[in-house]
């Protein structure tokens, strides 16, 4: 059956359950970036025909909607807010009542039919959405981990990449009011169509339902996805403070040098290289050998070209710890180090691939990263990994540059 | 029993589970073994042991990490397999995914953990990564809150949480840990689950050959009873930390020593929804809490067993302690006003995610472990359990639970004191 052109399905009976995500993507923009935060801290409490949780909770379950939310994420210049839709596969669940086109029709409504006035949100409800994200962001500077990562990210951005974080435009929440943020709502939901996107045992009756409920608006655009790299800064940062945290954290941030979108598959390789069990680069030297974590890990920002490695360690440990990193990424330039774990790499990606048969996310994943432009699928990545040569990794890793070396000590560190 | 679950026992009492599933893509084997946290006493070979909190996690690591075949997460790692071990109150697991080579990892789990081989030297080199496990874990608000209800709500225990102290870990010997792996890790004591795409008779045949070419020791051994009276031994906490906000947790101590554990494992579903209905975002305090700015965010909610006590916690950060906890207790103390309205929405909620959550192995095996753990009950939840729930019994069983005993932590920023 042919559908909408901005309806995209997986369709697969592997599942119990069909899952949906309507995304509206929207230009990233520093002066809203804590008016996505706000709304969605809103729009999935209540709508105006169920006007209070009670009522709301009451129509998830009657409709049956096992799950129904909305996340702001970001993509390049775009960011993206997904409603994320949980459904059961009505040949699964046999319940005579439970009817596509009906519960298709709440969803949507709920999209497109807010708590709301005429023309702004209550005032009570973006009250309550602000002192939810304003608890939110305490307790990001609260929790070790999230504040050694705000405070790396701080030394790291000398190009205001992250100048849109809701971290660095805090003093805007004050001055959002009810009006503006219903208008921002307006123009980028209200008044657009998402780009819908649908894994499970999609039939025709479902198609059809969804089809009839999309309204017949606009559809949001986006722009094209980019990867936006880092300058290299010629210097490596080294900063260091003291909290009263019960362990001592360190966080090393590398840029990599003129990245580009063919660099992304190799740089998640060496971040998996690191942490993967297979090769257990990490845990084999930072905690088996010299004893120094209970946990160590690396990531990567795929956006930017910038890779991590965050360790948790003991405050006596510090200088050891730093040896040690410095040292494992020294052994990524080293081929004979690198054979064997890369070919034990291969195989576990291999291997994953057979895993991710039986996980519905890694089908939505692959629909969406082919549609947005912002990724190879899971198979395009593994049968790239399949032709990468030590010497590709040796090569890339040349071209990563430590830009910041974060310690936070803690005080009762003991 | 649940139509798919196939249950053989082996000649040395070992427990086997099989739940196969012909549409996923691997296979999931998980060693549970009845040891946990919480056995700080017993009776080994007739004589009374005492052991200090942290043992069945020290033991957990020393066997993962240095087992005859070596490091699990190297030897079943390079195998791409997922492998890790876990400590719970009451059982310890050791578990490997893998989609390939079955029985390599069916043989090396098996003989890792039943062929000890650790030494001395192993036991203190094992050690450093739990203490930065320890260290971690105390900068955590959940697991600070968890640590102080636990030992403000019981007077006799020694557990209070699965990892112990510093102090603690560092002054296990090896003759002690000896003496609770030589008590505890027998096939008596035992359960190997395994659930995903496999032929159960093959693996069957695979099991029964590997533990017959193994030796074991039979060492009689039983759990001691410790007394615990109903009162709880200190009302109130305070404990300073990085928070955001005051986080104020209050548990109650219910004795619940007249319900088997088969009653128990039913009633779970009766105080999840009572907690939904009431602590819930649909709930009347959360509302009120939230225009009177008591609170900002959701209140968390929970139940738990020790033994023969049942304890109910509600949290959250909070503006004001005071009547955060008078309004909490004043729910849980007073009359309850239940509705069968949301009993009946609640069960069709229960109802839906039974059937239609594509739930993933390692789920499944967290599952069957609660279930194993708690209740005694070596089976999954099934459709007909829910059918057989009813408001009225929902209702009275509520309505007869006593919130008498409770204690009170509250957590704090440094810089407010």
């Amino acid at each position: 059956m042919e559908v909408k052109e901005n309806i995209h399905v997986a369709k697969t009976t592997a599942f119990s359950r069909i899952i949906i995500d309507f995304i509206f993507p929207v230009e990233r923009n520093k002066d809203f970036s804590l008016y996505g935060n706000l709304l969605v801290r809103m729009l999935t409490k209540k709508t105006k025909k169920y006007p209070n949780e009670e009522v709301w909770d009451s129509a998830l379950t009657e409709h049956y909607v096992m799950n129904f939310s909305l996340s702001k994420g970001q993509c390049g210049k775009n960011w993206f807010y997904t409603y994320h839709v949980v459904l059961p596969d009505k040949g699964i669940l046999k319940e005579e009542d439970y009817d596509y086109q009906k519960t298709l029709q709440f969803v949507m409504e709920s999209i497109y039919d807010p708590f709301a006035l005429e023309d702004s949100f209550y005032e009570k409800e973006i009250e309550i959405a602000k002192n939810k994200l304003k608890m939110y962001i305490e307790s990001v500077y609260k929790n070790i981990k999230s504040y050694a990562s705000i405070r790396t990210d701080e030394l790291l951005d000398d190009c205001g990449y992250f100048s849109d974080s809701i971290l660095n435009n805090q003093e805007q929440l004050e001055s959002i009011s009810k009006e503006n943020l219903y208008k921002y709502y307006m123009e980028n939901i209200q008044n657009t169509s998402p780009h819908v996107f649908v894994v499970g045992n999609v039939k025709e009756d479902f198609l059809h339902a969804l089809e009839c409920n999309l309204p017949n608006k606009k559809l949001s655009s986006f722009f094209p996805y980019q990867v936006m790299p880092f300058p290299i800064n010629p210097k490596t940062k080294v900063e260091e403070e003291c909290k009263e945290y019960n362990q001592s954290i360190i966080k090393f941030a590398y840029k990599v040098e003129n990245y580009q979108y063919e660099d992304m598959v190799l740089l998640s390789l060496i971040s998996f290289l690191l942490n993967s069990q297979s090769s257990g680069i990490l845990m084999e030297y930072l905690r088996m050998q010299e004893k120094l974590v209970y946990t160590a890990s690396a990531s990567v920002l795929t956006d930017y070209g910038v890779f991590y490695i965050t360790a948790q360690i003991y405050r006596d440990k510090k200088d050891k710890a730093i040896e040690t990193i410095k040292e494992i990424m020294h052994k990524l330039e080293d081929k004979d180090f690198l054979t064997e774990k890369l070919e034990r790499v291969k195989m576990r990606k291999r291997v994953n691939l057979e895993r991710q048969k039986d996980v519905i996310s890694t089908y939505m994943s692959d629909l969406l990263d082919t549609y947005f432009g912002t990724a190879p699928t899971f198979l395009e990545e593994y049968e790239m990994i399949k032709n990468i040569t030590v010497e590709d990794i040796i090569s890339f890793v040349k071209k990563m540059h430590l830009d910041t070396i974060y310690y936070l000590e803690g005080s009762k560190d003991e | 029993m649940n139509k798919k679950l196939v249950h053989r026992t082996l000649e040395n009492g070992l427990q086997v589970y099989f739940y196969p599933d012909s549409n996923k893509h691997s296979v999931l084997i998980d060693l549970i073994v009845h040891y946990g946290a919480f056995h700080s006493d017993f009776i080994s070979d007739g004589k009374k042991v005492h052991m200090r909190n942290g043992m069945a996690h020290l033991i957990e690591h020393l066997l993962y990490e240095r087992s005859k075949s070596g490091n699990f997460r190297e030897l079943f790692g390079h195998k791409q397999m997922q492998t890790n071990a876990s400590t719970y109150t009451y059982v310890t697991d050791y578990y490997v995914d893998t989609v390939e080579d079955v029985e390599f990892a069916l043989q090396h789990l098996i003989e890792g953990i039943s062929v000890p081989v650790f030494t001395r030297e192993d036991i203190e080199a094992t050690k450093p990564a739990i203490y930065q496990e320890i260290r971690m874990r105390n900068d955590e608000i959940g697991r600070s809150a968890y640590k102080s209800k636990i030992r403000n709500l019981f007077q006799n225990y020694s557990y209070i949480d699965g990892l112990g102290t510093l102090e603690d870990v560092e002054s296990f010997t090896y003759e002690q840990v000896k003496l609770c792996y030589d008590t505890f890790y027998q096939p008596k004591n035992e359960i190997l689950f395994i659930t995903g795409n496999f032929d159960v008779e093959e693996l069957y045949q695979k099991i029964q050959e590997i533990y017959a070419s193994l030796e074991f020791q039979d060492i009689s051994f039983s759990f001691s009873s410790i007394p615990e009276p109903i009162e709880v031994k200190k009302q109130y906490d305070k404990i300073m930390m990085p928070t955001p906000k005051d986080y104020v947790s209050i548990s109650y101590k219910l004795d619940f020593s007249r319900y088997s554990n088969e009653k128990r494992r039913m009633l779970s579903y009766y105080l999840n929804f009572f907690l939904r209905e009431h602590f819930g975002v649909i709930s009347p305090l959360y509302k009120k809490l939230m225009d009177e700015k008591v609170i900002d965010t959701l209140l968390d909610y929970d139940f738990d067993y020790l033994e023969d006590y049942l304890m109910i916690t509600v949290s959250g950060y909070t503006n004001d302690e005071e009547i955060f906890t008078k309004k909490v207790r004043e729910v849980l103390e007073s009359p309850k006003g239940l509705k069968e309205k949301f009993f009946i929405l609640n069960l069709k909620d229960k109802k839906m995610g039974q059937l239609c959550t594509d739930f993933s192995l390692y789920q499944l095996s967290c599952q069957f472990k609660e279930n194993v753990s708690y209740y005694h009950y070596a089976d999954f939840d099934t459709a007909e359990d829910l059918e057989s729930l009813c408001f009225q019994d929902f209702k009275s069983f509520i309505e007869g639970l006593e919130f008498k005993e409770y204690c009170v932590t509250k957590i704090t920023d440094v810089k407010k004191v």
